[in-house]
């Protein structure tokens, strides 16, 4: 035990309610990870911090929002079987567009980088960007859209851009987990604009896969983005972005 | 929808006997259905308490979304060793709560006092289950009216408004001294009663 410990003893609590405000968080936790005795002291108060939920008034949600989460889940579990195992395959090859289609899909083409702090992005290996049109096999048209990951930042990773009927899904592979206390957020980027945060936040999945729906409009829009921020998210980018799909 | 074909096909009431944990497993490999039964079985508690911590059912609403869709995105993070699929969610609720508070420009103090909440839309105990949750709800209500007043109050600004302890040192014209302490000996006051009640051992 050191004097460092008996400082850390009354933090205990506030770590549990989770009142503690950075960086003493960080302190706090680099010292759990050091202290037997803070870590049993802590282990022991975790009950209560369990049990205080339980002490809200119970309240039931509509079923509208159960409605509107499945709606996504079950969007996004078709997506990962309709594609499952092939995430990271290239799509294939362009065919001619049966229709001229204003809008952000409407001239396809490949851009090296975003102007505006995003130089540094490295592109995706082998250079495979491209775009491709293709059936999705129940009459509707599916457009995707291959993703640049930065190599350094997740080697091997792969992704693109699920575009049906509408709804546009960013589906990942070979990607890293955030870093420790960090998620994954999309952004969307419009021409002469900051990157706009969206509340897609997101782990990978154990097998380095993620799907994920982009929400809000992507007309006009000229890059979808992902960046590793604070859990919770940010407004402004925090980091490079390590995947970007260009869509101008 | 389509089930998924690779996997081996278990009927909706086959789901319904799984435990929280299998379900899990499930959701891992990204089964709509299996996640839907875990927001059946968690979602009024997560909405209970988004609604305590928020104060509205707007926010409480955009909170219990983001976080139960950000439990079906990571899965995999659910870990059975570090404790129930129940637990993880309402942690993973109260971040997302308190994130939600945080990011509003203004935090609102009157928000976390428990005159705040002026819509509540009480539960109906549609099962024993749910009788169940409000005896517990009532327990621990009592165990933390039990504290004294000023324990009481940190840790309900604390936990439910989301504040951190330098917020409420202010507010309360209060050292952060004296209000880690008072947090800490609550929370010990009311494990000791938990243990007493046999919840956890002494």
């Amino acid at each position: 035990m050191t004097a460092d410990h008996d400082d850390f003893v009354d933090a205990q609590g506030a770590y549990l309610l989770g009142a503690l405000p950075q960086p003493e968080k960080e302190h706090f936790e680099a010292h759990l990870a050091t202290c037997a005795r803070c870590r049993a002291d802590v282990d022991a108060l975790l009950v209560v911090a369990d049990a205080l939920p339980s002490a809200a008034p119970p309240v039931e949600p509509s079923p509208e929002l159960k409605d509107r989460i499945m709606q996504v889940v079950r969007s996004e579990a078709e997506l990962l079987e309709a594609t499952g195992a092939q995430a990271d395959v290239v799509a294939p090859p362009p065919r001619p567009r049966p229709r001229a289609r204003p809008g952000w899909l409407g001239a396809l083409s490949f851009r090296p980088a975003l102007a505006g702090g995003m130089a540094a992005l490295a592109l995706l290996a082998g250079g495979a960007a491209g775009y491709a049109l293709r059936g999705s096999g129940d009459g509707e048209e599916a457009r995707t859209v291959r993703a640049s990951v930065e190599q350094g930042a997740a080697p091997g990773g792969a992704g693109k851009l699920v575009v049906d009927d509408g709804k546009a899904t960013l589906r990942l592979a070979r990607m890293p987990e955030a870093a420790r206390g960090r998620v994954w957020q999309m952004w969307i980027k419009r021409p002469r604009r900051a990157p706009e945060p969206t509340d897609a936040l997101f782990d990978v999945r154990r097998n380095g896969t993620a799907t994920v729906a982009v929400p809000g409009e992507l007309a006009g829009a000229e890059a979808v983005l992902v960046t590793s921020e604070p859990k919770g998210g940010s407004q402004v980018p925090t980091r490079q972005p390590v995947v970007e799909v260009s869509l101008t | 929808m389509p089930r998924a074909r690779s996997e081996p096909s278990v009927t909706p009431q086959g789901l319904r006997q799984l435990g929280d944990e299998e379900l899990m497993q499930l959701v891992q490999k990204g089964r709509a259905e299996a996640f839907e039964l875990i927001y059946d079985r968690h979602s009024s508690a997560s909405f209970s308490l988004a609604y305590r911590m928020c104060g509205s059912r707007a926010a409480a609403e955009d909170v219990v979304q983001e976080a139960f869709l950000s439990m079906w995105r990571s899965g995999s993070r659910y870990d059975r060793t570090r404790g129930s699929v129940r637990t993880w969610a309402l942690g993973i609720v109260h971040n997302r709560a308190i994130d939600s508070l945080r990011r509003s420009v203004v935090h609102d103090r009157r928000r976390a006092s428990d005159e705040g909440i002026e819509e509540r839309f009480e539960a109906r105990e549609r099962t024993d289950v749910e009788a169940a949750r409000r005896d517990e709800a009532r327990e621990v209500r009592t165990l933390l009216d039990d504290l004294p007043p000023e324990q009481c109050r940190v840790i309900e600004l604390a936990y439910f408004g989301g504040f951190t302890h330098t917020e409420i040192a202010a507010m309360l014209d209060t050292p952060v001294g004296t209000v880690k302490g008072r947090m800490r000996l609550g929370m010990e006051k009311m494990r000791g009663a938990l243990a007493r009640q046999g919840v956890v051992t002494p």
